[in-house]
């Protein structure tokens, strides 16, 4: 435990220290709501602002998991395999790429309430949107990262990781869709508290592979 | 053991001749297809009653119509039945205004065709002052032992809007049981991979292989599935449905995995981050096919609670096709595997040769 600590400790000291990396994510997520509203010109009806904040959320998410880490690289990733046991490895990622994409969707619902309003919903109902997000957010970080982990084994970029990604999370994108949908129409938090166990369900679940799977990953 | 090996493949392909033929040989049963037209009059109702593969023009006094409310709190029988052909009968109901039903199931029973039922259809038809239901009917008369009992020759049944396509299912239904097998071997075999700490070339091969074969099965139920769409729901993909979709996701994360088997460039890594993909792919098409069909509503038959299809009830007719399809599927595909797995070894063999 306090080795997980200690290496989601150092992966955000790496993230400060190299911060264009996190820079560059919340630009993204500012610049493609930006364009979204430019291109809207103002409110857009609660159906069109859930999709832009679930698209921003998810390419958000995969331009994330894509990011070049330095255990990643072979050199570092020889000098890590002695020192860090595997199952700390990825349950420190998986943490540590979790928070990073909570705290963005956190930024974005701000930056699409800044720029587009909250499409009319009451406050039970934002709380409701921004949980779905950060679960979300959750089982996207917990599936990425283990497939992240993959195409750099394979050798591949951020293309197969894409590719690889995109069928793999279609349960979180139809659960977290409907779930949302739900809330912008303005629906009662607790009639679709369901999808949000679901959501978490599958979070829990695919983190759990991803523990038992990575160690093979990671021994060569 | 070379015998019992023969005896299989042969049983394999008389299987699968003799599913081709019941699909293509045996009739559909008779059914009632839809109420063509409804004419009111002052007195009585006219309606014209469209059958399919029925036999009304043999023995047209048998014929008795009946109509029930879909609460079956009223029974009424039609009266002044006309037979205009074979498959179209026209006859008169008046209904009593004591009834609060709009919807009322058409049962009707002849000799030659035995008992026919239509399901609630939502008709709005006018109601008559002064009638009195038929109280000489007792709902253990509509029961199918006691008017004509037809003796049934061997058909499938009849399904509304389904029709003639039910002969789909056992072509449809197998491929993804078959997928499924394949799938499941590619599985334990990655696990294998994963086990061991020698790089273990052959169980390799055994995953790549299932899968791939896997894959083609994949793509026949999507086909199938497609046409069966076309004749029976009107269009050839419905994007709002969680099954269909299930199943194309699930054959996009295998194909997937070819990708990932062709773009891996470390030769001695690429069994063991296959064999991770597999698993993990594994659990997503049992999570898509199995588990999330079963909480949200789908036009694919077993809709909200069952994924496979206890809708259909399954006749005994069907059953003697269908089983024998499963099985007949499931060894075409497993020897297709074995053929599979002997010709990558084969030129994992030559491969090596060629580097050495």
């Amino acid at each position: 435990m306090r080795k997980v600590l200690y290496m989601v400790r150092h992966h955000i000291k790496m993230d400060l220290r190299s911060n264009h990396n996190i820079m560059s994510l919340v630009v993204f997520a500012l610049a493609s709501t930006y364009t979204a509203f430019q291109v809207l010109q103002g409110r857009p009806d609660p159906n069109t602002w859930n999709a832009i904040a679930l698209i921003v959320l998810i390419f958000t998410a995969f331009n994330s998991a894509a990011r070049v880490l330095p255990e990643d690289m072979s050199s570092v990733r020889s000098y890590m395999h002695w020192t860090v046991p595997p199952k700390v490895m990825i349950v420190a990622r998986t943490l540590h790429q979790s928070f990073i994409m909570s705290s963005l969707s956190c930024l974005l619902l701000l930056a699409l309430g800044f720029f587009m309003g909250l499409a009319e919903m009451s406050n039970e109902n934002i709380a409701g949107f921004l949980l779905g997000m950060v679960l979300t957010s959750v089982g996207l970080s917990a599936a990425l990262t283990l497939i992240s982990a993959l195409s750099a084994r394979a050798g591949a970029g951020y293309g197969l990781t894409a590719v690889l990604g995109l069928p793999l999370t279609i349960p979180i994108v139809l659960i977290s869709t409907e779930f949302g949908t739900d809330m912008v129409s303005g629906r009662m938090l607790s009639s679709s508290i369901h999808n949000l166990y679901y959501l978490g369900g599958l979070s829990v679940s695919i983190s759990i592979f991803g523990y038992i799977l990575f160690p093979y990953l990671w021994r060569s | 053991m070379t015998a019992l090996k023969y005896i299989i493949k042969f049983l394999g392909i008389a299987l699968i001749v003799y599913v081709f033929a019941m699909v293509c040989m045996v009739p559909l049963g008779p059914g009632l297809n839809s109420i063509s037209k409804i004419e009111n009059h002052d007195t009585h109702t006219e309606l014209e009653i469209n059958g399919f593969a029925t036999n009304f023009n043999k023995s047209p006094n048998s014929i008795r119509a009946f109509l029930v409310s879909s609460d079956s709190v009223i029974t009424q029988e039609c009266f002044d039945v006309n037979v205009i052909d074979n498959n179209n009968i026209k006859l008169k109901v008046t209904l009593p205004d004591t009834a609060n039903s709009n919807s009322w199931i058409v049962r009707v029973n002849s000799i030659d065709n035995g008992w026919l039922v239509m399901n609630p259809e939502f008709i709005k038809l006018p109601k008559h002052k002064g009638v009195s239901t038929n109280t000489g009917i007792a709902t253990e008369d509509l029961d199918p032992k006691s008017i004509h009992a037809k003796t049934e020759n061997f058909h499938f049944p009849f399904l509304p809007r389904i029709i003639e396509s039910i002969r789909n299912l056992p072509l449809h239904v197998p491929m993804w049981f078959t997928m499924f097998v394949l799938m499941a071997i590619a599985f334990v075999a990655s696990i294998k991979v994963l086990n061991l700490n020698k790089i273990d070339t052959r169980q390799d091969l055994i995953a790549k292989s299932a899968t791939k074969v896997g894959l083609l099965f994949g793509f026949l139920g999507l086909i199938t599935g497609s046409l069966w769409a076309r004749g029976a729901w009107l269009s050839w993909w419905v994007w709002e449905d969680p099954q269909l979709n299930g199943a194309l996701v699930t054959v996009f994360v295998y194909l997937g995995y070819i990708i990932l088997r062709k773009s891996s460039d470390n030769e001695s890594s690429t069994p063991r981050i296959a064999a991770v993909y597999t698993i993990f792919a594994f659990i997503i098409l049992f999570i898509l096919l199995m588990i999330m069909p079963r909480f949200t509503e789908s036009l694919h038959p077993g809709k909200s609670g069952n994924p496979a299809f206890s809708k259909y009830d399954l006749t005994n007719s069907l059953r003697t096709v269908f089983y024998p399809s499963v099985i007949g599927w499931i060894i075409i595909g497993l020897w297709m595997y074995r053929i599979t797995l002997r010709y990558e070894i084969i030129k994992e063999k030559v491969q090596r040769k060629l580097e050495h």
